[in-house]
């Protein structure tokens, strides 16, 4: 799955970094980015307005919100081989790239728990599929894939969708939730960290910058 | 990435059906002024980009519609604004009694420390004018926030009633992060941390 944008919405609604990745002229300009984001968090606070109360209350306890771990999304290609071999391995490569503050050779190993319970997850059109993940403090990370639904065999997610019978079944989301959280984890790193950033304020940070590329160029 | 404003400020316009929010807004940003009413739809933004104190400020202005019906939504665009002007139009009784129940609104949606101010719409119309300007003037002091009267149709003041807020916005944004260097010295570790997803505050109501 191609990236083609990545966009970080922040909890009142306002555009705070929007890149594209296509190389080719922005096809928005800024203004119009920002109507865009805005726009989509009206519709986010919509759609989750349209479930009903009903269902919102028994999905609580009747529906899996968490995602299962989707290994090394995002990360150099070297390591899916390494996936199955052995630990000594594992650490070898573990060592040649630091992920901040992050130990290990990936940002994470657990299963999550997706926050994004009745908002929209997915946009789909002919053209492109858009994705959102969202944190629990109602920050919003959106990737534009140009894709329109990857027919990529789940041979990674598999073992964990027979498990998880009622979690989202849908492979693209759990890729694109497995992608979106590590570019929370770099926001985190890199963004919250930075001493001259003002909060909810576009993002200015190079080092973020160079990270979210390296990671969707990774995806490719 | 987006290296060409270094600020964006959210601002809210709220205000009765028809009290000229829109147009309020349609002359700030494009400077232009049309006779047609069309309500607006849920929101509708506008940017305008402004220079202060040397930075480039982005003000993105929340337009919300003033129907009763649109109003369910409201809460998702009140948070986290930095400013809301309330706006009323001075020859309607009714918009002006209206503010009262804006004022409640932002009390229970914004942040406290949100800046507000009243506007007076329409003021070019004075053979129909029924809210005085002392009347106005006293309510806004007594609620502490700050007033001006402007005209959509002849562009009084309506530049004014935008910039005054952003440079509002501007100072109170760098006095707060004074505020928040010293209060961290006095006191630590009162966080919060047990959160609860945000899609699930308020339900359960009823």
């Amino acid at each position: 799955m191609a990236i083609e944008t990545i966009l970080v919405i922040n909890k009142s609604g306002g555009l705070i970094y929007q890149r594209n990745f296509t190389g080719e002229e922005q096809k928005l300009n800024s203004n119009e980015y920002l109507i865009l984001a805005s726009t989509l968090h009206g519709v986010f606070a919509i759609a989750s307005q349209l479930t009903p109360k009903a269902i919102q209350l028994t999905q609580q306890t009747n529906i899996d919100n968490t995602v299962p771990y989707i290994p090394y999304v995002g990360m150099p290609t070297n390591k899916n081989d390494m996936r199955s071999g052995n630990s000594s391995s594992n650490k070898q490569h573990g060592t040649n790239e630091k992920l901040g503050s992050f130990k290990g050779d990936d940002f994470f190993k657990e299963p999550f728990t997706n926050w994004n319970k009745s908002g929209l997850r997915q946009l789909c059109t002919d053209q492109f599929t858009m994705f959102i993940y969202q944190t629990l403090t109602g920050l919003k990370f959106v990737a534009v894939s140009s894709s329109v639904m990857p027919q990529r065999q789940p041979n990674i997610g598999s073992g964990d969708k027979a498990d998880r019978p009622k979690s989202s079944s849908n492979l693209a989301i759990q890729i694109a939730d497995n992608f979106l959280r590590k570019v929370y984890c770099l926001y985190s790193d890199y963004v919250m960290k930075d001493p001259s950033y003002s909060m909810e304020m576009p993002i200015k940070s190079n080092l973020f910058d160079e990270k979210v590329k390296k990671m969707v160029d990774n995806l490719q | 990435m987006n290296s060409e404003y270094d600020y964006l400020f959210k601002l809210l316009l709220i205000g009765n059906s028809g009290v000229g929010k829109s147009c309020l807004l349609l002359r700030f940003s494009d400077d232009t002024y049309t006779n047609d009413y069309i309500s607006t739809i849920g929101v509708d933004f506008k940017i305008k980009t402004v220079e202060l104190d040397g930075k480039t400020v982005k003000l993105q202005i929340w337009d919300t519609a003033g129907q009763e019906r649109f109003r369910t939504i409201t809460s998702s665009y009140y948070r986290g604004s930095h400013g809301i002007i309330i706006v009323y139009d001075v020859t309607d009784q009714e918009s002006f009694n209206g503010v009262k129940m804006w004022l409640q609104e932002i009390d229970r949606y914004a942040t406290s420390t949100v800046l507000k101010l009243l506007v007076g719409n329409k003021c070019d119309l004075k053979d129909k004018r029924v809210v005085e300007y002392d009347v106005a003037k006293e309510f806004a002091d007594a609620n502490k926030m700050p007033f001006l009267e402007t005209s959509a149709l002849d562009s009084t003041n309506v530049e004014d009633a935008f910039l005054t807020m952003a440079r509002q916005i501007k100072e109170s944004m760098s006095q707060q992060n004074l505020n928040e260097t010293t209060q961290k010295k006095e006191d630590k570790g009162n966080v919060n941390l047990k959160g609860q997803s945000l899609t699930n505050t308020g339900g359960g109501c009823c």
